[in-house]
Order: C-alpha cells, then structure tokens, then sequence
C-alpha cells in the first residue's frame, strides 16, 4: 500500500473508532495507527522513518535509543505542525490534559507504557478540573484563587494569612 | 485588615521536553495590591503584575511519578507552592513598604 493510501486508511479507522467512544486502551491503539501516518509521510516528520511499525514501537519504548528519541521530539513536532494530525486530535483522550505540552505527553508515550500515560493523563486532567471547581485555575483564568490578608496590629505586629477564596 | 492582596493563577503548567522528560511544575499569576482608605473603601494600590518563579527543581518527577495514585504528588506540589507563593508575595511586599 503507498504512504497516501495509508494514510487515508488510519484516518478513517481512526475517525469510525472516535464515533464508536471506543475505550481508552482503544484510543491509546489507535495514536499508534496514527504514529504510522505520521511515519509514512515525511513531510510531517521532517525525514520519515522507514522500520516496520513493530520495531518503531519497541524502540519508542527504549527511551535510551537514538530512535526513540529522535521518533519521539519528530513525532511531537509533527502533531504541531501538521494540521491534518492536530484535526484529529480531539479524539484522544490524552490530549485534553491541561498544562501539559502535547510532546510532553507523546514523548511519555515514547518512553512509557501507553496504556500507563493515558492513565496518567487522566489522573492529572482530573486534578486540575478540582483545581478550577473550588475556584482555582488549571488554565487562564480570571478568577482568583488566594487571597492573602496583611495585617497590623495596634502594636505594630504584622500578621499574614494565605486563604483560599472564590472571587 | 488594611490591605488585600488578590492573587489570580493563571497557568499551572508541567514544563519539559524530550523523551520522558523530567517535568518542572510552573505556576504563574498575576497580583493586585489593594489599600483600605480613611474612608474604609478600597483603592488599587499596585496595578496587577505578574508572578513568576514559582516551581519546583529542574529534576522533579516524570510523567507518571507526577501522576500516579490519582495525581497525589501533582496534588500536593501545587497546593505546597499556591502557599508558598501567598507567603512570598507577603514577604516582598512587606520588604517594599519598608523602603
């Protein structure tokens, strides 16, 4: 199959697996589908690769590789630079995640077990969301999220208190 | 009290780059120092400026120590430095009015 067939085909996986709300594990299988585009199209890649996908996986695994390393920091350039990835990012759990750069996420992925990261990913999204429910911000936000009170004594005594306070 | 200082959060980030980086916690914010005047109102003494420098050391944790056990050590980095920075902006702001 040529690169441009391959490409269309994990596309359309990818986007029948997304109307499905296919689990997690699922959506962590599918980012390696979409590894394989980025892969059979150097233009994104900035130099392409030409292993199997079986070995590209073992090595992404091996953080301590030439090419994992370089697959990892390439592939996490080509998500930002390639707007025909980044359209389908939505459809990945992990790339939510508030706070942490998308080659942070993937170069994890390189490195750790996939199935761990998106966990992980979870976990954090969740703990930012509680962060910006009881008035605090995970993003831009005007809301304020301390407030501190300086105050003086009649005798001169300064006190501080650090509060947590919803605008 | 006599003076409030309204600090707003605006990022809470993990920093870093490359294969499974260690990541550094970055909070930022903005503040904004308001004075009770004679007449008991509030007056903005200091426009709102930003914060930065909060975080922890450049070989903190990596993704998954950041996030295992339901975010615990996430959780309580950032709720270590949102109080560690309300006590340096005390600190600051008690060094300027000194001056």
């Amino acid at each position: 199959m040529r690169p441009a067939a391959l490409c269309l085909a994990a596309v359309a996986i990818t986007s029948a697996c997304a109307m499905a709300r296919v689990p997690t594990g699922d959506h962590v299988r599918v980012k390696y589908g979409r590894i394989a585009v980025a892969a059979d199209r150097p233009e994104a890649v900035q130099g392409g690769f030409t292993q199997p996908m079986t070995s590209q996986r073992e090595a992404m695994k091996d953080a301590s590789s030439t090419f994992g390393r370089n697959y990892g920091e390439r592939f996490g350039r080509a998500l930002i630079s390639d707007p025909r990835v980044i359209l389908l990012l939505p459809l990945m759990p992990v790339v939510g995640l508030v706070g942490v750069t998308t080659s942070v996420i993937y170069g994890a992925v390189a490195a750790e077990s996939p199935e761990a990261v998106a966990a992980g990913a979870t976990a954090l999204r969740r703990a930012l969301d509680e962060l910006e429910a009881r008035g605090g911000s995970g993003t831009a936000s005007s809301r304020s999220l301390l407030a501190v009170t300086v105050t003086t004594t009649p005798s001169g005594t300064i006190r501080r208190r650090a509060i947590c306070q919803r605008e | 009290m006599t003076t409030l200082i309204r600090v707003s959060v605006t990022s809470v980030e993990l920093a870093g780059a490359g294969v499974n980086p260690s990541l550094t916690l970055r909070i930022a914010g903005s503040v904004s120092v308001f004075e009770r005047g004679a007449d008991s109102t509030w007056r903005l003494r200091y426009p709102p400026g930003v914060v930065r420098g909060l975080s922890s050391s450049s070989d903190g944790p990596k993704f998954l120590r950041w996030a295992e056990d339901d975010a615990r050590v996430f959780r309580q980095k950032v709720a270590d430095e949102l109080h560690d920075l309300a006590a340096k902006i005390t600190t600051r702001l008690m060094e300027e009015s000194r001056r």
